[in-house]
């Protein structure tokens, strides 16, 4: 499903991944983003339905500036977005994100942290408003 | 030693529904079944990975969707070229009448209320039900 189309948004893909804690925590991220942090500026699409839906769902990525959160280094987020959809602005990797904020992993495959999801969907809303920022930039740039 | 059902939950991330199909999963391979199944990350289906699909294949297969979109059903069937046996959210009403969505709190995506846990609950007793006659028929 795509939720909350409009070009003032910005996309985030989470991975989703259900083999490890760090793919639940990308999928808190996602909704702690659209639902506490920034409801009105965050749109997001199911991984799967790239494949699985139809090339109005694959336009996903270039309608939104597009961030993927993926939860290892395999990276499905971002590969298979640029895979059926388009390239995406940045691809951010959970234990990458706690590097830098000298945090550790903490939740489970069925429970996530919710103060850590927080702290992650913060560093990712930074991330956001960057893109926000560079996407104003370009549309002045071009006035 | 026989071969895991791998059994795969949708990623679905707008509804409720997809953590339900998530959290029955769970609940089958961590805590009724760990011996006889186990779980795939969806997305590595999605990406193309060769060692998911190469479990696919050799493996068989629960999709668990939470919507008609049926995403877990169709990255397996189009990924490892294989028919997975196919449970979704809208079965579980159609064999259960009784059960009305409307009717009880199923909570949101982060946080299942008592509705949303009978459903897991519920979910979880049908793919175990199916684990057992997939096992029936192979003896």
């Amino acid at each position: 499903m795509i939720e909350k189309t409009s070009p003032k948004r910005i996309g985030v893909i989470a991975c989703c991944g259900e083999e490890i804690p760090e793919g639940t925590l990308t999928r808190a991220v996602v909704r702690i983003l659209m639902e506490e942090i920034k409801p009105d500026e965050t749109a997001t699409i199911c991984l799967p339905l790239f494949l699985a839906g139809d090339e109005q769902e694959r336009t996903f990525a270039q309608l939104f500036p597009t961030i993927t959160l993926d939860g290892c280094e395999k990276r499905c987020a971002q590969i298979g977005t640029e895979k059926y959809s388009h390239s995406v602005a940045f691809g951010l990797v959970i234990p990458d994100i706690l590097g830098e904020l000298h945090l550790n992993m903490k939740g489970t495959k069925e429970k996530f942290d919710l103060n850590l999801a927080r702290m992650v969907a913060m560093e990712v809303a930074k991330r956001m408003d960057r893109l926000k920022g560079k996407g104003e930039q370009d549309e002045e740039d071009c006035d | 030693m026989k071969k895991p059902i791998v059994v795969i939950p949708c990623s679905g991330i707008g509804k409720a529904y997809g953590t339900i199909c998530r959290e029955a999963v769970y609940e089958v391979v961590e805590r009724r079944r760990p011996n006889e199944a186990r779980t795939l990350c969806l997305g590595l289906l999605t990406k193309g990975d060769e060692e998911a699909i190469e479990l696919l294949k050799e493996n068989p297969c629960i999709s668990v969707d939470g919507c008609a979109k049926k995403c877990s059903y169709k990255n397996i069937e189009r990924m490892a070229e294989k028919i997975p046996i196919s449970f979704t959210i809208m079965d579980l009403f159609k064999k259960y009448k009784y059960l009305n969505p409307n009717e009880f709190d199923l909570g949101t995506v982060l946080h299942l209320e008592e509705g949303g846990k009978r459903l897991v609950h519920l979910l979880a007793d049908e793919i175990c039900h199916e684990m057992d006659r997939m096992e029936e028929k192979d003896d």
